[in-house]
């Protein structure tokens, strides 16, 4: 569980991120949307302590983020940054270093470590590449490792940034499945997409935010329509047997 | 699937590591039976342990072995320092002598030969210093101008060009402080001073150990800076202290050894090929390799042109050139390194 309270942070003098309030409860899938430069990035960093508060609160499962050292950061928030460069090193290997932060110095890894890392290997379906180089799979294969890495580090709440970018649409719906998964064992899932549609489909609620605020939070179908100034477009819901869809389309003025 | 993860690694790297630790062992007995005055394996027992004092135990104790030794020390030294800088600095150029740490060092060696000829045993702790020096000096210009892989170098290679003009001008204006030789500017173990060698291998003893102690924090540097924070590692603080760690090692060799080159660079890059990038067996790999490595081109140094003698500093780079080149030749367009 994450509560902000009042965030704000910001680069030299400029502020990014005005006054933030949010909480993200276990169980949940949440979806960060908004156009490019509102902040998004910069909150899941400032929720982990890799980009410094100027003022406001994070709690993470109830303790004060400045209080915590990086380990203990670790051991309750999982978080996969955006661009990353592929390392060479096994898939297998990789997911391990996700039991990092429950090792003290000097850190071997022990046999449970390899025994939960070999389950969250299996349960993303990455277990049949484990052995192989992470720069020989495929874009959805690696996030699968990345997932597994922070079902492996095994805290209450996993941070993504942008989790499905440079992925084919079915490896998306892949991974957005096993991030429903994952709020299913219980654990609050914050992602921050760009993939509207995605979002809308898979998110139990959506923060909508522009200009370093958050302009809406709650259910997919009670803020849908701010996303029509937000981001400029038309929203369309469209209600069918098969479910609820929605459709963007450029913005006709006039 | 019914393999541990860490078994699950793909081919077993263990035979690779006994191969180089046999390597290491057979170039050191070679080392310190072959030169010239022939010493038997008979003669080398008896100097070893029953402290005789014919000729032949003389030239083991007092002449082979702390030269075998330096040899073992310095490659050891440089081949991991090289691998820590690369996988810190996340760049497959980045070694002791390109970014500016041997000549850091080397500077501080030569200001303290021509201003305090008398120190002795804090040499090694002076080169520590100058080579510590040039890889903050290094890591906060690159963080000052956003680190990214080639800025990194191009600021090393400013600072090394900068520090070795320093040296230069020691070595022109105070001629006698015995740093002008061959064997300090390009590396060798012709004239290693006792005094020096055995507080810098004890250093090198302690940096290697805890080097190998951090494999899995390099492990996490490598994944990228925001990553290892995620996982919980306080990324500015490892940075510091392994690059620590690199300076210690680099500094401590150049004070015993002079600025060898070039073995920081080589050896990583051959190790990652034989046994990959997972650096709790990349270390050691390197460490062997580095120590076999030095070991036998010193003793070819030796025995080439006998009665003559080349500082191994000039052959390594003889030989690691061309093969360094035939190594990215082959790779053909691939990384060596990513």
């Amino acid at each position: 569980m994450i509560e902000l309270r009042e965030l704000c942070a910001g680069y030299g003098g400029r502020e990014i991120l005005h006054r933030i309030s949010l909480t993200f409860v276990p169980g949940q899938v949440y979806g960060i949307i908004g156009p490019n430069g509102c902040g998004k990035s910069t909150l899941l960093r400032s929720i982990t302590g890799l980009h410094p508060l100027s003022s406001g609160t994070v709690l993470l499962d109830g303790a004060d983020l400045c209080s915590l050292t990086p380990i203990q950061t670790a051991q309750r928030v999982a978080y996969l940054p955006q661009s990353r460069n592929v390392p060479a090193i096994s898939a297998g290997r990789l997911a391990l270093h996700g039991r990092f932060a429950h090792l003290s110095y000097p850190r071997r890894y022990r046999r449970e470590d390899d025994e939960i890392t070999r389950r969250a290997l299996e349960w993303t379906g990455a277990a049949d590449f484990a052995s192989r180089n992470m720069q020989e799979l495929s874009g959805g294969q690696r996030q699968r490792v990345y997932l597994a890495m922070a079902l492996a580090q095994d805290t209450r709440t996993i941070l993504m940034d942008e989790p499905t970018t440079y992925l084919d649409i079915g490896s998306r719906f892949e991974v957005m499945n096993l991030a429903r998964g994952l709020a299913g064992m219980g654990k609050a899932v914050v992602l921050v997409l760009h993939d509207l549609e995605l979002v809308l489909r898979y998110a139990d609620r959506v923060v909508v935010m522009d200009g370093g605020r958050v302009k809406a939070e709650g259910p997919p179908d009670e803020v849908y329509p701010c996303l029509r100034d937000c981001f400029g477009v038309e929203v369309c819901r469209i209600s069918s047997p098969e479910g609820v869809f929605y459709s963007f389309s450029p913005r006709h003025d006039g | 699937m019914k393999c541990s993860v860490t078994s699950c690694m793909g081919t077993d790297k263990r035979p690779a590591l006994a191969l180089a630790g046999l390597a290491c062992l057979a170039a050191a007995l070679l080392s310190v039976c072959l030169g010239a005055a022939k010493i038997s394996p008979a003669e080398l027992l008896a100097a070893l342990f029953n402290g005789g004092q014919t000729p032949a135990a003389g030239i083991v104790r007092y002449v082979r072995l702390p030269r075998t030794a330096a040899c073992l020390a310095a490659g050891a030294a440089l081949a991991v320092s090289g691998a820590i800088i690369q996988s810190v600095l996340a760049n497959p150029l980045a070694s002791p002598n390109i970014i500016g740490v041997n000549a850091g060092a080397g500077l501080m060696v030569g200001l303290c030969c021509a201003f305090l000829p008398t120190m002795g045993r804090g040499l090694s702790g002076a080169a520590f210093l100058g080579a510590m020096a040039a890889v903050l000096l290094v890591l906060g210009i690159a963080r000052r101008i956003g680190a990214s892989r080639m800025t990194v170098i191009l600021a090393g290679v400013a600072v090394n060009a900068f520090l070795n003009a320093g040296t230069d001008a020691v070595v022109t204006l105070f001629p006698d402080a015995g740093i002008g030789s061959a064997d300090f500017r390009v590396g060798g173990f012709s004239a290693v001073p006792a005094g020096r060698l055995w507080p810098a291998a004890l250093l090198i003893l302690m940096g290697v150990a805890l080097s190998f102690t951090l494999a899995n924090e390099l492990d996490l540097l490598a994944l990228g800076e925001d990553t290892a924070h995620g996982l919980g590692l306080s990324v500015r603080r490892m940075q510091f202290l392994l690059l620590g760690i690199a300076a210690v090692l680099a500094g401590a060799t150049v004070s015993f050894a002079g600025q060898l080159g070039f073995v920081g660079l080589i050896v990583p890059h051959l190790a990652r090929r034989l046994v990959g990038s997972g650096n709790g067996i990349l270390l050691p790999m390197c460490a062997l390799s580095g120590a076999a490595l030095v070991t036998l081109c010193d003793l070819a140094a030796r025995l080439l042109f006998a009665p003559y003698e080349l500082p191994v500093g000039i052959l390594l780079s003889l030989i690691g050139g061309p093969f360094f080149l035939m190594l990215l030749v082959r790779q053909r367009g691939g990384r060596l390194h990513d």
